[in-house]
C-alpha cells in the first residue's frame, strides 16, 4: 500500500473495486486521537485543580468516552467506513445506527459535567453570564428543537441528491458524518440530561419523545425498503463488494435495518425508562440512593466540596 | 479568582486537524470508471437515456462461438430482434458486472420479456474466458444473456469496426486487467448501432428505454 492510497475519510470511489485489504483512514484516527488527547488533558488539569483528589466517578466517565471512541473507529475506519460510504447502503445504515445509538450517547455519557461546563464556557456560580456557545446549545437542545433538528437531518442525509453528491468526496463524506453525529448528540441531550443548565425532559415526556423518534424514521426507511429501483446512484453503480447482493436487495436491507434495528433500540430504551419511572412512582417504595449515584449527583450539580486554592 | 479555560487551545488544535483533513480530502480520486465514463461523453439522444451513435456503424460479418461451443452469427440474430451488445470480460472488477446486473434487473422489472431482446456479451479476453467461464459468469445475471467468443484479433477487428476503442491489456501475469469499451451498444434489426449506453446507466433508465428499443423508434 503506497502513501497515495491512504485516505483521510471514507468516501465513494466511483468504480474502484472493493478489496479486503486493510486501509486505515487517517482522518478517523486523527479525530479519535485529538478527542482522546483533549479528554486526557482536561482530566489531568481537572485532577490538578481539585488537588489530586480524583473524583471517584471520573473513571466510569472515561470508560464510556473510551467506548465511544472505539465505536467511532469501528464505524468509520476500514472496513465499515469505506463499505458504507461507497459500496453498500446496508452498511451505511449500520454505520448510521452505530453513530446514532452508540457513539453519540456514549460521548455524552462519557463527558463529566465539569468538562461539559468548561466546553460550554459555564463559569462556576455564574448563572447570569451565558456565552454564545452556551446559548446556541441551550436553544438547539430544547426538546422540540432537538427533535426537529434530528429528523430534518435524518431526512436530509438520506436524500439521493445529498448522498450522491457528498459521499463521493472525502470532504463531503466527512461533513455528512460529522453533521449526523452532532445531530445525534443533540437528539440525546433532552433524554440523558447531562447538565442541569441544558434542561431536559421529565419521564413521561421522555417516553413521548422516544415514541416520536421511533415513528418518523419510518418515512425514509419505507422509501428504501419499497422502492422499485436503487435510489442512490452511488450504491447502484458501485462494484459489488458482495457479488450475490444486488443493489435493490442491499437497499431493502438498509431500510429494514434502519426501521427494525433502530426501532428495537428505541423501544428498548423506552421500556427501561418506563419501568424505572414506574418503580420510582410506587407510593410504598422508600427511595434509596447508592453512594456512587450520590457522588454522581454531587458532580452533576456541581456541589462537590472543594477547597479553593489561593491564586499563586 | 483566576479562571482557567483548558478547552480553547485544544479546540483550536482539533479545528486545525479537521481543516487539514478536509484540505487533503478535497483531492479528487480518479478511477477507471470515471475515466471510462469521461470517454463516453456526448449528449443523450432526445427521448433516450443514451447517446445517439453518429454515422452508420454496422456490425461487421463475424461468426462467433457461443458458450456451448456452437457457431453464432450475430448479424443473423440481430435480424430477429433488437440487440444490446457489450464488449467486456468476466474478470472485470468494476464496470462489466454493474452493467450486466442493471440490464438483468431492468429486464426483470420491465414489460419487455428476455425473449424479445438479445443481450450479447462478447468477451475481450478470450484467453481466460473459455466457454465454461463465460456460461457460469452470465448465469449469475440472466439465463437469457448470450456469451460469445472469438479470437483476440477477430474481437479487436469487430470493436474497431464499430468505432470503439480497441481493448488494451493492462498489467502482466495472471491477474492482468483489460481496458475495454464501457458502452453498451443498442443495434436495430438491420445490425446498425443506434444508441450507446454509457457506464452509469441506471436500472430505472433501462426500464424506460427497453420498450423503446423494441419499438425501434429511433427518431
Amino acid at each position: 500500500m503506497s502513501l497515495a492510497e491512504v485516505s483521510w475519510w471514507c468516501s465513494g470511489t466511483l468504480g474502484q473495486p472493493w478489496r479486503w485489504e486493510y486501509r486505515p483512514l487517517i482522518g478517523v484516527w486523527l479525530l479519535v486521537a485529538a478527542l482522546g488527547g483533549m479528554y486526557a488533558y482536561a482530566v489531568r488539569r481537572h485532577t490538578a485543580d481539585v488537588r489530586r483528589e480524583r473524583a471517584p466517578s471520573t473513571a466510569h466517565y472515561a470508560w464510556r468516552f473510551g467506548a465511544a471512541l472505539a465505536l467511532l473507529v469501528v464505524s468509520s475506519d476500514w472496513p465499515l467506513g469505506p463499505l458504507g460510504a461507497g459500496y453498500l447502503a446496508s452498511v451505511a445504515a449500520l454505520r448510521t445506527l452505530l453513530l446514532t445509538f452508540g457513539v453519540a450517547p456514549l460521548l455524552l455519557l462519557g463527558t463529566p459535567p465539569w468538562m461539559l461546563r468548561r466546553l460550554l464556557r459555564i463559569r462556576r456560580g455564574d448563572t447570569e453570564h451565558r456565552g454564545r456557545l452556551l446559548r446556541f446549545v441551550q436553544i438547539a437542545t430544547i426538546p422540540w428543537v432537538a427533535f426537529l433538528l434530528f429528523n430534518v437531518m435524518l431526512v436530509t442525509t438520506q436524500l439521493p441528491l445529498v448522498v450522491d453528491t457528498l459521499k463521493v468526496t472525502q470532504a463531503g463524506s466527512f461533513v455528512l458524518d460529522i453533521s449526523w453525529l452532532v445531530a445525534s448528540i443533540i437528539m440525546w441531550v433532552p433524554l440523558l440530561r447531562p447538565l442541569p443548565e441544558l434542561g431536559g425532559l421529565g419521564d413521561p415526556m421522555r417516553l413521548l419523545y422516544l415514541f416520536g423518534l421511533s415513528i418518523l424514521p419510518t418515512v425514509p426507511a419505507s422509501f428504501l425498503t419499497f422502492s422499485r429501483f436503487p435510489l442512490y446512484r452511488l450504491y447502484e453503480l458501485a462494484p459489488r463488494a458482495v457479488p450475490s447482493l444486488d443493489a435493490v436487495v442491499d437497499q431493502q436491507i438498509a431500510g429494514l435495518g434502519l426501521k427494525i434495528v433502530g426501532g428495537a433500540i428505541v423501544w428498548t430504551v423506552m421500556a427501561v425508562l418506563f419501568f424505572r419511572w414506574a418503580a420510582r412512582e410506587q407510593p410504598d417504595k422508600v427511595p434509596t440512593v447508592s453512594w456512587s449515584q450520590f457522588e454522581r449527583d454531587l458532580e452533576r450539580y456541581d456541589l462537590r466540596h472543594r477547597t479553593e486554592q489561593p491564586p499563586p | 479568582m483566576r479562571t482557567r479555560t483548558t478547552s480553547l487551545p485544544a479546540f483550536r488544535l482539533l479545528l486545525a486537524l479537521v481543516m487539514l483533513s478536509l484540505a487533503a480530502a478535497c483531492t479528487a480520486t480518479t478511477t477507471t470508471a470515471t475515466l471510462h465514463a469521461a470517454q463516453d461523453g456526448g449528449e443523450f439522444a432526445p427521448g433516450w437515456n443514451g447517446t445517439a451513435v453518429e454515422g452508420t456503424r454496422a456490425m461487421p460479418a463475424q461468426t462467433f462461438t457461443d458458450a456451448r461451443g456452437r457457431p453464432f452469427d450475430l448479424r443473423a440474430a440481430m435480424r430477429e430482434r433488437p440487440t444490446l451488445v457489450y464488449f467486456g470480460y468476466t474478470s472485470c472488477p468494476d464496470i462489466c458486472p454493474v452493467h450486466l446486473a442493471n440490464i438483468a434487473a431492468a429486464l426483470d422489472d420491465s414489460v419487455v420479456r428476455p425473449d424479445q431482446l438479445n443481450v450479447v456479451f462478447v468477451t475481450v479476453d478470450p484467453a481466460r474466458d473459455d466457454r465454461a467461464v463465460l456460461a457460469d459468469y452470465l448465469a449469475n445475471f440472466d439465463a437469457s444473456f448470450v456469451g460469445l467468443r472469438a479470437t483476440q484479433d477477430e474481437v479487436d477487428r469487430v470493436v474497431t469496426a464499430l468505432g470503439l476503442p480497441e481493448p488494451v491489456i493492462e498489467g502482466t501475469g495472471e491477474r492482468y486487467t483489460v481496458g475495454h469499451p464501457s458502452q453498451v451498444l443498442a443495434f436495430d434489426r438491420g445490425g446498425i448501432a443506434r444508441i450507446a449506453y454509457p457506464f452509469g446507466t441506471r436500472q430505472s433508465q433501462w426500464v424506460e428505454d427497453l420498450p423503446k428499443l423494441l419499438r425501434e423508434d429511433w427518431s
